[in-house]
């Protein structure tokens, strides 16, 4: 079962074995009809030359022939195993010439029947099977009962059929290896292709060649070459990510190690106290660091996770959650945070949206200046959500705005003490909600405004 | 030593800056481009060290905007980079050594020492004059094999004479490699050190150039 199974299962192996068995089909039944034919064309060759033979003898002076003067002592004496054989009659019944074997009574016909349309019969005599006929002269005073053995006519198509059978058996198995080597060409395209893609390696993909690929294979080969580029892309993407991430985990690492030194060096108390702080700001950078990157790696849309289904939330909850989060916080740093949320359901990850606020509140936090005030707004009209956060501090740049959600961007205005990817996060997390974010000028021009607007549900939704 | 460092992320800079401090270096520390033309028109230094991720532009504009502006100083590149190219095209620019983050911060002070001893043209650390032997690295200073005691500040400006043996220095240019801005200069402290310094070397080390500053003479041209 196995092996039959491999044979089919591969392309050529399938190849084979119709090509080879539907020639094997076409060549017996060609063989067949041809033997057919040529028995049926001998046969009338045949029966032309036994109808020639019983008028040339019809042609002779019969009136001259009687049963005791035989022109032909030789037919008259024939032996029994002669081929041909007749008997001639005249008109009134009365024999007047016979071949041994056929003796003197009537075998073929009557000898006063006329002879009918179709004169041709057959007849078993002494154990052999003859052809007959039945010939009269056109002036219908003799007739001529002829009989041929059958054997002869056998014996020559046996000889064509076995020819027949020789030649297949001859060339059969030259045509296979012919078709063999036919169908190994035929599927030789395969045979590079595959050699092309064993020879990829993962950090230098390149598109399989379209030359020489044959057309049936070529949308396959395109596919493949599609999905190459897809995977050299998130290659890329992941490499520099590493990169990037690897980067920025330098700075924080380089801050730890400079500041056991620092402590090493210590000239007092009060140096060596700041040392260690400042070592545990570094570490809390790591950590916030690594919890960003992973994050990030959470939401990004081509993980797998990404394919669950966005839920029904309520994104006044979840920034109520955010700001109780926050509110010992602000509170420590003496900010007020104005807040209009009026309740606005979407269809969203709320643990993404979460991540979303914290990463806005955090950065008006960071980056307020002198300033303390800070405004968190939700609000709804007929089709879209339009979440608001807008502060007074040092703001972000104009032609810096489209780059701020680039992964590791630096703010050219403030000094970094960020992850790089807070905003980053947010951007990908807003892509996922198919939603648009922009940046504006904060309040009374100073500071910033991030404004995100998500599609509202539709009134179909709301039922579901 | 005076060094300027140009530096976005406050941390490591204050890492940074308080290592170089403990070693006896003046520090000025900037964390934007912009603030950097401020510092080099007020101060005059020894050592640059400039990160190259700037966040409002490119390290590379900083130095190659001061190599076009003929400045001598010596640079050594900050960078977390680890791309040897990015190393290339900052030496080319020219840059005289770099330094890969994560740092060391003794492989930064070395590398300052090294990059200061060749703008002196030394190729050692021990400075020598006459009977005088001067060890920038271990700080020992001996007078015809006598060790002697110094105090930092003494040391340093006894290593800034030597360095610049037949230039004459003012008092102002002492006080820019020995005090950060901050620090309140008392207005004969400068006097107060060198007066020590006499004391311990002897008077004729160190000569007085009426009105302009200080000088210690090249060995051989002393009368």
């Amino acid at each position: 079962m196995t092996p039959v199974r491999q044979v089919w299962g591969s392309l050529s192996g399938r190849l084979l074995i119709v090509l080879i068995s539907a020639t094997l089909a076409m060549w017996t039944a060609s063989s067949v009809s041809i033997y057919l034919m040529i028995k049926h064309e001998l046969q009338e060759i045949f029966d032309e030359s036994l109808a020639e033979t019983a008028h040339a003898l019809l042609s002779i002076r019969l009136g001259q022939l009687n049963a005791q003067h035989s022109p032909y002592p030789e037919i008259a004496q024939g032996q029994h195993n002669e081929r041909i054989i007749f008997q001639i009659w005249r008109q009134d019944g009365q024999l007047i010439y016979h071949s041994v074997g056929l003796g003197q009574q009537p075998v073929i016909a009557q000898p006063n029947q006329r002879p009918s349309k179709h004169p041709y019969g057959w007849i078993d005599l002494n154990g052999q099977r003859y052809r007959t006929l039945q010939v009269a002269d056109q002036a219908g005073h003799y007739q001529i009962h002829i009989a041929e053995q059958d054997h002869i006519r056998q014996q020559i198509f046996h000889e064509t059929g076995l020819h027949l059978i020789s030649i297949a058996v001859l060339f059969m198995p030259i045509l296979a290896g012919l078709i063999m080597i036919l169908v190994r060409i035929s599927l030789r395209p395969l045979v590079h292709v595959t050699e092309q893609i064993h020879a990829q390696s993962s950090d230098a993909l390149q598109p399989i060649a379209l030359t020489h690929v044959p057309t049936e294979v070529l949308p396959l080969v395109e596919a493949l070459n599609h999905l190459l580029e897809q995977i050299r892309e998130s290659f890329e993407r992941e490499k520099r990510f590493t990169a990037n991430a690897a980067h920025e985990l330098r700075t924080p690492l380089a801050v730890i190690r400079l500041h056991t030194q620092v402590l090493q060096g210590a000239r007092d108390a009060a140096e060596a106290q700041e040392a260690i702080g400042d070592i545990q700001t570094g570490v809390d950078r790591c950590s916030r660091l690594m919890e960003q990157l992973l994050v990030l790696s959470r939401v990004d849309p081509n993980h797998p996770t990404q394919r669950q289904a966005l839920e029904r939330c309520n994104l006044a909850e979840i920034a109520q959650r955010v700001i109780t989060q926050y509110r010992f916080r602000l509170q420590q740093l003496q900010l007020v945070l104005h807040t209009e949320l009026a309740d606005a359901a979407l269809l969203g990850n709320p643990d993404h949206l979460e991540i979303v606020i914290r990463n806005l509140l955090d950065n008006a936090i960071r980056y307020r200046g002198d300033s303390q005030h800070m405004w968190m707004q939700i609000q709804q009209d007929a089709t879209h959500i339009t979440f608001r956060m807008t502060d007074q501090g040092v703001g972000i740049p104009r032609d810096e705005r489209s780059k701020v959600f680039d992964r590791f961007y630096r703010l050219s205005n403030a000094p970094s003490t960020g992850s790089g990817l807070g905003l980053s996060i947010v951007w990908q997390i807003i892509q996922q909600h198919q939603a648009s974010i922009e940046i504006q000028d904060g309040e009374q021009g100073q500071g910033c405004s991030f404004c995100i607007r998500f599609p509202a549900l539709s009134p179909t939704a709301y039922t579901a | 030593m005076r060094v300027l460092l140009i530096e976005d992320d406050v941390l490591l800079a204050k890492a940074t800056r308080i290592g170089l401090e403990q070693a006896q270096f003046v520090v000025d520390v900037v964390h934007t481009r912009l603030q950097v033309d401020g510092f080099l028109a007020a101060y005059e230094y020894d050592v640059i060290l400039l990160d190259l991720g700037l966040p409002d532009g490119d390290g590379m504009q900083v130095l190659r905007r001061l190599r076009q502006q003929r400045s001598m100083t010596p640079v050594i590149i900050l960078t977390a980079r680890d791309q040897v190219q990015d190393r290339i095209e900052g030496l080319q620019a020219g840059a005289d050594d770099f330094v890969i983050k994560p740092y060391d911060l003794y492989e930064v002070i070395a590398r300052v020492d090294a990059v200061t001893r060749r703008a002196f043209g030394r190729v050692q650390q021990e400075l020598v004059h006459g009977e005088l032997v001067v060890n920038c690295y271990s700080r020992q200073v001996s007078l015809s094999g006598v060790a002697m005691t110094l105090t930092s500040r003494e040391f340093l400006i006894l290593q800034f004479l030597l360095d610049r043996r037949g230039q004459v220095v003012s008092r102002g240019q002492i006080e820019n490699a020995l005090y950060q801005y901050a620090d309140e200069i008392s207005s004969n402290s400068v006097e107060v050190h060198i007066h020590h310094l006499r004391k311990k070397l002897g008077k004729t080390l160190i000569r007085t150039v009426h009105a302009v500053g200080y000088t210690i003479d090249k060995v051989g041209s002393m009368a």
